[in-house]
């Protein structure tokens, strides 16, 4: 059995100390990367209960990792969204701020993940560990990079900001739901569902550096 | 039957396909835009949610065969829902007082869009209400989309002074129309849906999809 609230310990507390530390960007960059930690704990917590409480609900008779499959990338995207709403809503911070902040919580959470996946199936595997640096790790980033990015358009539009964000979500649960499925699967699927993350975030990557940001306030 | 389900099936593939060339469009028209409009990089983010949920059917069609609880493809779809949400904001956001006093005069009428997807969306329920959670989630959303619909529609058409992207919002209440005759076609009793009108609603769904981008490139080139 593994405890996730140790490994969170001893991740965290170099960071917050770190944070104290920090001035400026980078304060802000180890704050939220902390947070991303702490979010993809929280997320496992709230995973399991949730899939154990509607594995069988009496209309749908799912196993517990049939359960997860379809959770697991709502719940996740969910509690990485809260920290960089907030951020959002209580700092009106430059656009490149935003996307910064939601790119360390997604990288924080894809870091703890990786973390419990290396102690879970053992560090021996080099390939395994390569793998899910370019899968899992980029998916979460990606994610949250494009969340960060949408709302970085509309966070000083009001009352634009809350639908928008509700979209995005909708949609980066959707991303990852579809990454997690063919992941799930076997052979040349499983194949596309490792490719599907490089691919996206080299389309982020050219979005995110070329894209001017020249919306209207 | 089975020509049907690949009808169904191939209606997917195609607008899929459809979503990801109108998204890498509207990206392309947001980049060039000058004065800066939200319009086309919140309806990149509709085609996004749309190719999505297109390829998350397809792909639980064809990995995986156990029941949804809450499918993320019905997620993505509300999704674009919102996103067009945002749109109609963003239009009313830069109004003049006298353009939004000139709007305001057909607020009451606009909610005739909004009481008919209720009707729809009663009739659903009455017929299968077993998913009543996941419609819900889906069907307030349209509510509210409808009624902008509408609304912005009939004060741009008579108001006259206000920016004239009808043609985007005649769109969207087509689009509306067509989804709830495709979900109330899914659940008349026949065997997974999977009769002529679900279908024709599905590949008219696919297409008046691929309009609502045609619609605001017309509106805005205007």
């Amino acid at each position: 059995m593994i405890y996730l609230e140790n490994i969170f310990v001893c991740l965290a507390i170099p960071l917050i100390i770190a944070a104290c530390l920090l001035k400026g960007e980078t304060r802000r960059f180890t704050v939220f990367f902390t947070l991303g930690l702490l979010a993809c704990l929280l997320s496992a917590y709230i995973n399991s209960f949730i899939a154990a409480v509607v594995s069988d609900n009496g209309y749908v008779s799912l196993t517990i990792t049939q359960a997860m499959a379809q959770i697991t990338p709502i719940c996740e995207e969910i509690m990485k969204a809260l920290p960089i709403f907030f951020f959002v809503a209580e700092h009106r911070h430059g656009r490149d701020s935003i996307v910064a902040a939601s790119l360390a919580v997604g990288l924080g959470f894809a870091t703890f993940e990786n973390c419990f996946y290396i102690m879970e199936y053992g560090s021996s595997d080099f390939l395994f560990a390569l793998t899910r640096g370019f899968t899992a790790g980029v998916v979460h980033a990606s994610c949250a990079a494009i969340l960060g990015y949408g709302l970085a358009l509309t966070c000083r539009r009001g009352r634009l900001a809350v639908p928008c964000a509700f979209a995005l979500l909708c949609a980066t649960s959707t991303f990852h739901a579809i990454y997690n499925l063919l992941v799930a699967a076997e052979d040349a699927w499983r194949a596309v569902g490792y490719i599907m993350p490089v691919i996206t975030a080299v389309a982020v990557m050219i979005g995110m550096t070329n894209a001017k940001l020249k919306i209207k306030d | 039957m089975d020509v049907l389900k690949t009808l169904d099936f191939i209606s997917y593939i195609v607008g899929g396909a459809l979503a990801a060339a109108w998204g890498a469009l509207s990206f392309w028209r947001a980049r060039r835009e000058k004065d800066g409009s939200l319009l086309f990089y919140l309806l990149c983010g509709f085609y996004a949610c749309i190719f999505m949920s297109d390829i998350y059917y397809l792909l639980a069609w064809t990995v995986e065969d156990y029941p949804f609880l809450l499918s993320p493809g019905d997620l993505s779809w509300v999704g674009a829902l919102a996103f067009l949400i945002t749109i109609a904001l963003d239009l009313t956001d830069g109004w003049t007082p006298e353009q939004r006093k000139a709007a305001g005069r057909y607020r009451l009428p606009a909610l005739a869009a909004p009481a008919v997807c209720i009707a729809f969306n009663i009739a659903y329920i009455s017929i299968y209400p077993d998913i009543l959670f996941n419609y819900l989630l889906y069907a307030v959303p349209t509510v509210i989309l409808s009624y902008f619909a509408l609304w912005l529609f009939l004060a741009e058409y008579k108001g006259g002074a206000l920016p004239g992207l009808q043609p985007y919002h005649l769109a969207v209440l087509v689009w509306i129309v067509v989804q709830l005759f495709y979900d109330l076609f899914s659940t008349l009793g026949w065997d997974y849906g999977y009769a002529v009108p679900f279908v024709i609603c599905s590949w008219l769904l696919t297409l008046t999809t691929a309009g609502v981008y045609f619609a605001a490139k017309k509106g805005v080139d205007a």
